[in-house]
């Protein structure tokens, strides 16, 4: 019973592992130090993947987004907003629940024995700091500079991201002694902030996922538009809540904003009246 | 029933596998290898953003600070002041050129104009002179070369203006004197 339970989180796993994998397929540039910088390297992938990881063969959309945002007013971020809406409204935060190796990074770390902090409603409160994140760093701070300066700042970039701290800083400085000269009190507070999000990660689920992630963010807007996404079959469903009560992100309901889509709580349903898919049209 | 499903799931991980030796293979090759401490500059000739021509050769016998930049680049843009300075205090003892990467004409003539920079800047739109003559990882990217003709310090990455201003002017008096 317990093998037929798993499979679905087994597959989920392998998913992760493997979309990982593939983003992070020029492994030379582990051994280097060096970016790939091949054509390909100009394709997004949809998940929080630095394209300063030695190992990227793609671009992050974030760091993506933030550069586009900087050359306003001359060029329009035209094809960013297009992977954007086409990854939103075909998987929404399907990319958060398989196809993010940050997000998959915080699993792992939960995994750690430890206190756990369960989820209360001062973190469903602290879950919407993650909207003024995208607003404040991948927005308007990208904008403000690229008018009133012309400066390209990539602030959420260059003040906050702990995966590129994690798989860019760390190491780019490790493999190539002559950056360690650079790295100056910036550098000092993107790894005190790497280090501390990783920390809390052990204790609290996803908390990068749920309190900070701007592309979370950007995908749970397409919440209720997502091709692929868990839904509720309204019929078979009697709101027993083993659902919610399971859930280790901040939902109120299955498939809502915070919803990451990995489906566990398809798993605990006594009803089995949730899926994953499209939406089923009712028999009545 | 079983077998089946072993082997798809088989093939699918070796078409994935497949998938990923190929794109790590396909990887930008650069022509040449990066530039060295102590080589021998790489000549090249280009043309200036406000007209007239660069050669590199005809600077040889000075200090000459080459420097790779785009104008989406955050740290090239931040440092650029620090070039009106060395130019203001070193006179005709440095020859300064900053070599555009990839940028069309009217983007980087634009950004000249709106930040009032007069140091020299060559245009490489199609990336000759930055990646085909002086490869590097990111930008922006540096190289000092001696009188003699030899690299004398490569920088890559930079901070504020101020900071590599008084970098540069170490390097720079270290060749000098």
């Amino acid at each position: 019973m317990g093998k037929r339970r798993n499979r679905p989180e087994f597959r989920r796993r392998c998913i992760q592992l493997v979309s990982a994998l593939l983003y992070n397929a020029h492994l030379p540039g582990f051994l280097s130090g060096s970016i790939f910088k091949g054509p390909v390297k100009g394709v997004c992938v949809p998940g929080l993947n630095c394209y300063s990881c030695p190992g990227a063969v793609g671009s992050c959309p974030l760091g993506a987004l933030q550069n586009a945002l900087s050359n306003l007013p001359n060029k329009l971020p035209l094809y960013i907003a297009g992977f954007l809406l086409l990854v939103g409204v075909g998987l929404g935060r399907v990319v958060c629940g398989f196809l993010c190796p940050f997000g998959l990074i915080q699993e792992l770390l939960h995994k750690i024995p430890s206190p756990k902090l369960r989820k209360n409603r001062w973190t469903r409160k602290l879950s919407w700091l993650k909207y003024g994140v995208l607003a404040v760093f991948v927005v308007a701070l990208p904008v403000w500079y690229a008018f009133a300066r012309g400066l390209p700042v990539p602030a959420f970039c260059k003040y906050i991201c702990p995966a590129g701290t994690l798989e860019g800083g760390f190491p780019l400085l490790a493999l190539r002694a002559e950056y360690r000269s650079l790295a100056g009190w910036l550098f000092s507070w993107k790894a005190l902030v790497c280090v501390a999000i990783l920390i809390l990660c052990v204790f609290l689920y996803r908390a990068f996922c749920r309190f900070l992630c701007p592309l979370g963010a950007i995908y749970s807007l397409f919440s209720r538009l997502a091709l692929l996404a868990v839904r509720v079959d309204g019929d078979l469903c009697d709101s027993c809540g083993a659902c919610v009560r399971t859930c280790e992100m901040d939902v109120k309901r299955v498939g809502d904003h915070e919803c990451i889509q990995c489906g566990r709580c398809a798993q605990v349903c006594p009803k089995q009246a949730i899926y994953f898919g499209k939406e089923r049209t009712s028999c009545k | 029933m079983q077998i089946t499903r072993a082997k798809r799931t088989a093939l699918i991980l070796l078409a994935l596998c497949l998938l990923l030796a190929l794109t790590a293979c396909g990887g930008e090759v650069s022509p040449i290898d990066p530039i060295e401490k102590g080589d021998r500059y790489r000549d090249f000739t280009g043309e200036l953003a406000d007209g007239g021509t660069f050669r590199l050769s005809d600077h040889e016998g000075k200090v000459i600070l080459l420097n790779f930049w785009a104008t989406w680049c955050g740290p090239c843009v931040g440092e650029m002041p620090a070039f009106t300075w060395l130019v203001e205090k070193y006179g005709d003892r440095l020859a300064l050129a900053a070599v555009n990467c990839e940028e069309d004409e009217s983007t980087v003539r634009s950004f000249l104009s709106a930040n009032g920079y007069t140091f020299p800047v060559v245009l490489d739109p199609k990336g000759e002179i930055g990646r085909g003559l002086y490869p590097s990882d990111g930008i922006p990217y540096t190289v000092i070369i001696a009188p003699d003709g030899t690299v004398a310090a490569i920088q890559t990455g930079a901070s504020d203006a101020e900071s590599m201003f008084l970098h540069y002017c170490e390097l720079l008096d270290g060749i000098l004197q």
